[in-house]
Parts: C-alpha cells; structure tokens; sequence
C-alpha cells in the first residue's frame, strides 16, 4: 500500500516535536529567570560590599549561576550551550554587553565614591536580567521549532 | 530533537517524543551502531536507587547527515 506521508509531514511532525523540545525549555523561565536576575544584581552590585565583602558578593554570584545551569539540567534533562538561530545569538551578546557594562559602571561609581548609586544600578540590572532571559527563552523556543 | 542540543537525558527524549523507552532503545542503539548518535551513562541526583541515567548525544557525522536530510525534506516540500 502506498503511504501518503510527504516531506511536508515529515517537516510538520520535526516541528511537533521541536515544539515540545521549546515548551521543555519554557517551562523553567519561571524560576531560572528571576533567579538569573538576582545572581546578575548580586554581580553588579557587588562592590556596594567593599573589601574583602565583594569577594564573598561575587562568589555568591558566581554559585548561584553555576547552581541554576546545574538546577536546569537537573530539571529539564537537556544541555544546551548554544543559541538555536541569529535573534537569540544577538539576545544572548546584548545581554553580555548589558551585564558587563553595568558591573564597569558599578566599580567606577565605587571607585568614584559614589557607592549608594550601586544598589539602584544592581536592581536595574537585575531586572533587565531577568526579562532579558525570559525573552531569550521564548526567542530559543520560537527559532527551535522552525524546521522549514 | 537533539540537533539543537548539547545532549539529553533517554527519559526525557522517551517522554518528549511519547515513545516507550523500548522502540526509543532499539532506535538509539541503531543510531548509534551507525556513528550518528553516542550514550554515556552517570550517576543521577534524580534517582534515589544506585542506577545510572543515560545521555544521548548527536555525533559530528549525525548533525551532517541530519541537516542534508531537512535540507532534502524541505527540497522536495518545495516540490510537493
């Protein structure tokens, strides 16, 4: 008997399960975003703590960072380390541009005596942290469905 | 489903694709007897008992053969 199953079902049923690849990943925003958020602000602001302070900051930072990719895995069950098309790739290195400047900006208003700007800085940067990586998800999971 | 990914765990890919964990086995096996896809096991903090999970990954050679056949999928979707 011949099937009548194409190359635009196959490419349909591709996307299905892509689909479902992008909703696994949508269902951790809600947690891995905000947490994100507070590791980037506990980064930015962490010279609000002077010395040696901002050493204990910055590792705490760095744990919960590395604890939230451990967290993701442990959840998801998927290792991703690369964006899935261009939006997300420009998402991701705005986000690195973001983050970096915000945690210069903070060391000179630090090293500028200007250290009660710091907090107000860290709580921006953190919030734009924390939409920026809930956009990222929803923008890997919108290119990692497209098969076509 | 793994071409956008480092790797993921058989469970997870078994519930994704609602395949029983049997055909997914016997595919994966295949696969992998044909140098597309690699298994490693560890030791997970999701199980309480002392059995491993397995991770699946696409080989080097699996991404290509994997993009030329979309390539050729979307080719003759063009066509259809």
């Amino acid at each position: 008997m011949e099937s009548n199953f194409g190359a635009s079902d196959a490419l349909s049923a591709v996307e299905a399960d892509r689909r479902k690849l992008g909703d696994r990943m949508t269902a951790e925003t809600h947690w891995a975003a905000p947490a994100q958020g507070l590791a980037a602000a506990l980064l930015i602001g962490a010279p609000a703590a002077g010395i040696p302070g901002v050493f204990l900051v910055l590792a705490a930072s760095l744990a919960l960072f590395i604890g939230i990719e451990w967290a993701f895995r442990r959840r998801s069950g998927l290792t991703i380390s690369r964006p899935a098309g261009p939006r997300g790739m420009a998402l991701l290195v705005a986000l690195a541009v973001l983050l970096s400047g915000l945690s210069l900006l903070s060391f000179a208003l630090w090293a500028f005596d200007l250290v009660a700007w710091i907090a107000p800085v860290a709580l921006v940067g953190g919030l734009l942290m924390a939409l920026g990586v809930r956009t990222y998800d929803r923008t890997y999971s919108n290119e990692v469905r497209r098969a076509r | 489903m793994l071409r956008p990914l480092d790797d993921a765990d058989f469970r997870v890919i078994a519930e994704t694709l609602d395949l029983s964990e049997a055909n997914l086995s016997k595919t994966v096996q295949n696969l992998v007897t044909l140098g597309y896809l690699v298994t490693s096991k560890q030791a997970s903090p999701q199980r309480s008992d002392a059995r491993r999970t397995t991770s699946v990954k696409l080989t080097h050679l699996g991404r290509r053969v994997f993009d030329e056949h979309l390539a050729a999928l979307r080719a003759m979707a063009e066509h259809e």
